[in-house]
């Protein structure tokens, strides 16, 4: 008898505890209502006049500026110090744009859109790839839209770069499968020395194909410990800079070609890449390094007493600028800039190749560096998320006044707070989500529920999310937010959270849809083709259709720029620079 | 005992049904009325399945844009209404964060009831763009736009006093590169320079050419030159005005940096900043006085 009434008593308890579950829907439950359909018919709206004005600058070619003007219409452009301007089409940062091409003809049923991003690609791969295999896109090349012409906004001839770029490998495969698969096996040919591990975020348009990528031997990992079991970084790079964003492309490009091929050996080098600075990470912290080595110094003492002449012969700059803090003071070690790349871009990435291709232990990777820069990193004042700068054995910079002018910045900068974005929400869930055991995602999740109320979302509740409390009338307007909630939606079937990313989506449409595009809030210039917004509002339109997320194109990056030399905003002297700061920081109040 | 289970397992139920409620109450409140609003008033839209149709999508209309372009504009600067000890209206003095303060300055100063601009350098900081060239640490400027004429001219008058000078280049620039100047120089030398520097472009060493001149300055002396352009004949010239008398110092093409790409055949790009300067690493003063652009035909 008393077992019955044990028994009766767990049943009920385990009925209080599904209280809230009652509520639940299927998403074939879910209405889609006039407002869903608003939102929508302003993401094709955008997406109509992105391709009318885009394509009528120059009708010769399919392809697409990076950015429109939304008081002329015009392409963005880039401004050389002496005043000549170029209307610039970087493929490389248009990868959220065809995504919510394909995302648009997914949910309209009308192939018109995937086929336009389809003769973008065809186009630009047909035109403006090397005879080594490298496009002309990225950092530092692009094409000019009135000449049909490629351009380099670094030297005369500047090098190959993507960083966190990450492109939609899977149309380009799709459109041209001979010109991607050679583009990814010339990227490792360009970037990486197999011989030294050396990896370099440029990579030279002039070097030659090699018939034998990724079949040479293996090596040992460069990165050894010491006699306390803390790595050594190397300082002994030839001028390469092993920057994670750089590596994050380069692994995620090998990945795919692994994937698609069925050749093991470019997984076996992402995986060596990816362990390097794993291995560089701190051991006791956790948290990881933006690059595992540091530049041999190649420039003479004289060439180097300037500490405004940040070029990396002359050794590290973290140790040139940082010096009082000893040791540690390394580009590797810093956690306040490039976290980003580092938490982000490379997280998301990890994440990716551990669901498509089965690299489980990516993920403990992710959640020990997600853990250790959040149990050292985070801290919450004045109602924000943010970080504490430190390096990444948990010496904290907060306060430091920089002596001298550097890499890092002028001379009397204080190192303060650093707000953490609402880019951190994904990687951390997604972390979540892709940890087995719940005892593992406890922690995770436990700042993850602080950040997500700190962002005005509203409580997720406890472990496992079933029982939120969100704020359905949230002001954010965050594309990140909004697939956060949406993933959780897609975890839990729990209506609150679509219900919550309803509002989210409603918010960015009046907070961000002005001039018959998106943008970044209603005085900014330029509409963006990378921005992750409508790409957002697709896969939330996609998931109360009841569409798959996984039929649906995935969100990765949102990191495409451009750098080089260029006319600074004073319009009077020379600086070095990205779009991101000085194109689209403009404002309808800059236009002249 | 049955009963008694029976008993508990009523109350139970009902506590049940109202821990529930308060849960829902304390728990999600309006959120849960919203759901059931939504899940009993709100009809599905009829444009779920033809996104696209006539009668759902609505093209906008053609956006209204602005034109982009140019409008033109000149330089006319006497100083004569400036505010004393106040840098001129319309004038941009570079500093960044690693210039002391007053380390470089330009400010309006009167003497016989004529205003000028005075101008001091420590010559102690620079930009950091271009790096590995002269880079000035003094740079004071002005913009105009004869961007559609592509031609102009610009008069300026300088002077570098006896005690405590500096070198001074006054002359126009396309953007931050020079197009045409003329320099006073240390020895009092006057060199024209054309074009430059544009290094990390072109990374053909095109920092500009320079050309001396038989002119010599004599300090405290006011030097007024001329500066003419004219993109359609490929010209740019600089002269002395010696009283009613033009003396040319020297006349060239566009230099290679004023051209898109650093490019023999590249699009000339026109001048549209009047450009002071004083040198890295030595401090003094210059003044300096009508500044005047305008077009071709004097306008």
């Amino acid at each position: 008898m008393k077992k019955i009434l044990v028994f009766g008593l767990l049943l009920i308890i385990g009925f209080m505890q599904n209280g809230i579950v009652n509520v639940h829907a299927s998403s074939s439950d879910i209405i889609y209502t006039d407002e869903d359909y608003a939102r929508l018919h302003t993401v094709i709206e955008h997406v109509e006049n992105i391709l009318k004005y885009g394509h009528a600058y120059n009708t010769d070619t399919n392809l697409l500026p990076d950015a429109i003007n939304t008081l002329t219409g015009e392409p963005a452009k880039w401004v050389f110090p002496n005043r000549a301007e170029v209307a610039y089409s970087d493929v490389a940062n248009q990868q959220n744009f065809y995504r919510t091409l394909v995302a648009l003809s997914t949910v309209t049923g009308d192939d018109k859109y995937t086929n336009e991003a389809k003769a973008i690609l065809g186009e630009f791969m047909m035109n403006y790839q090397n005879v080594n295999g490298l496009m002309y896109w990225g950092g530092h090349r692009t094409i000019d839209l009135d000449t049909l012409t490629v351009q380099s906004t670094e030297s005369e001839n500047g090098p190959h770069e993507l960083k966190n770029m990450l492109p939609y490998y899977e149309l380009m495969l799709e459109v041209n499968e001979e010109a991607t698969l050679q583009f990814i096996r010339q990227l490792w040919t360009a970037h990486f020395r197999w011989g030294t591990a050396d990896l370099n975020r440029h990579g030279s348009y002039s070097s030659a194909a090699d018939v034998n990528v990724f079949g040479q031997p293996m090596i040992d990992d460069i990165i050894v410990m010491d006699e306390l079991g803390l790595p050594i970084i190397p300082s002994n790079s030839p001028g390469d800079l092993p920057f994670v964003n750089a590596a994050t492309d380069l692994a995620y490009a090998a990945f795919t070609l692994a994937d698609y091929t069925g050749d093991p050996a470019p997984q076996a080098w992402a995986e060596y890449l990816m362990r390097q600075y794993h291995l560089a990470s701190n051991p006791v912290t956790g948290m990881t390094v933006y690059q595992y080595k540091s530049t041999q110094i190649s420039k003479s003492p004289s060439e180097c007493a300037d500490p405004t002449y940040t070029n990396s012969g002359c050794g590290d700059r973290v140790a040139r600028q940082f010096r009082d803090f000893g040791a540690i003071a390394r580009e590797s070690n810093v956690e306040w800039k490039n976290t980003q790349a580092i938490y982000v871009d490379n997280i998301l990435m990890l994440l990716e190749a551990a669901d498509k291709y089965g690299i489980d232990y990516y993920v403990d990777w992710a959640r020990g560096y997600l853990e250790g820069y959040l149990d050292y990193t985070y801290i919450r004042i004045d109602g924000k998320n943010m970080v504490i700068p430190m390096f990444n054995d948990g010496t904290v910079t907060y306060g430091y006044i920089v002596p001298e002018a550097g890499y890092y910045g002028p001379s009397n900068m204080r190192l303060g707070y650093v707000e953490m974005p609402t880019t951190y929400l994904l990687p951390i869930l997604r972390t979540i989500l892709a940890t087995d055991l719940e005892e593992d995602q406890v922690k995770l999740w436990t700042y993850f529920r602080e950040i997500v109320d700190t962002f005005g979302i509203g409580d997720v509740g406890p472990l496992g999310g079933m029982s939120p409390d969100l704020n359905l009338d949230t002001a954010i307007d965050d594309p990140f937010a909004l697939m956060a909630m949406v993933e959780l939606y897609n975890a839990t079937l729990n209506p609150q959270y679509l219900e919550v990313a309803r509002t989210i989506g409603n918010n960015i449409v009046n907070e961000k849809f002005y001039r018959g595009f998106f943008v970044e809030s209603e005085i900014m210039l330029y509409s963006r083709l990378d921005q992750p917004d409508t790409l957002a509002l697709l896969i939330l339109d996609g998931v109360i259709r009841g569409i798959d997320t996984a039929d649906m194109p995935y969100y990765l990056a949102d990191s495409g720029y451009i750098h080089g030399y260029l006319l600074a905003n004073d319009g009077v002297t020379e600086d070095r620079g990205y779009t991101q700061t000085y194109i689209y920081t403009k404002t309808i109040y800059d236009w002249e | 005992m049955k009963k008694t289970l029976i008993i508990l397992m009523i109350f139970l139920t009902f506590s049940l049904v109202a821990f529930d409620e308060a849960t829902i109450a304390v728990f999600t409140q309006a959120s849960i009325q919203n759901l059931l609003d939504v899940s009993t008033a709100v009809q599905e839209s009829p444009c779920k399945n033809t996104p696209l149709a006539e009668g759902c999508y609505i093209p906008s209309d053609d956006l209204e844009f602005i034109s982009s372009t140019p409008e033109e504009y000149t330089i006319l600067e006497t100083f004569e209404t400036d505010r004393l000890n106040q840098i001129p209206r319309n004038w941009l003095l570079y500093s960044n964060p690693e210039y002391v303060a007053n380390g470089v300055f330009a400010k309006v100063i009167e003497d016989d009831a004529n205003q000028f601009v005075e101008l001091y350098s420590d010559g102690l900081q620079k930009p950091l763009y271009p790096q590995s060239a002269p880079t000035p640490t003094f740079i004071f400027t002005s913009k105009f736009n004869l961007d559609i004429a592509r031609s102009g001219i610009a008069y300026v008058d300088v002077m570098v006093p006896s005690e405590n000078k500096n070198a001074v280049s006054v002359g126009v620039s396309t953007g931050a590169v020079n197009a045409i100047s003329v320099t006073i120089d240390n020895d009092l030398s006057v060199v024209v320079k054309v074009g430059g520097p544009f290094y990390y472009y072109s990374q053909n060493g095109d920092g500009g050419e320079y050309f001396e001149t038989d002119l010599v300055a004599t300090t405290d002396t006011w030097y007024s030159f001329k500066f003419e352009w004219n993109a359609s004949e490929n010209y740019v010239k600089a002269y002395w005005l010696d009283g009613e008398t033009e003396v040319l110092l020297h006349s060239d093409t566009f230099h290679i940096s004023n051209r898109f790409n650093a490019s023999a055949t590249g699009a000339i790009l026109v001048p549209n900043v009047f450009k002071v300067t004083m040198p890295y690493g030595q401090s003094g003063y210059a003044y300096l006085d009508n500044v005047i652009v305008e077009r071709m035909d004097g306008e």
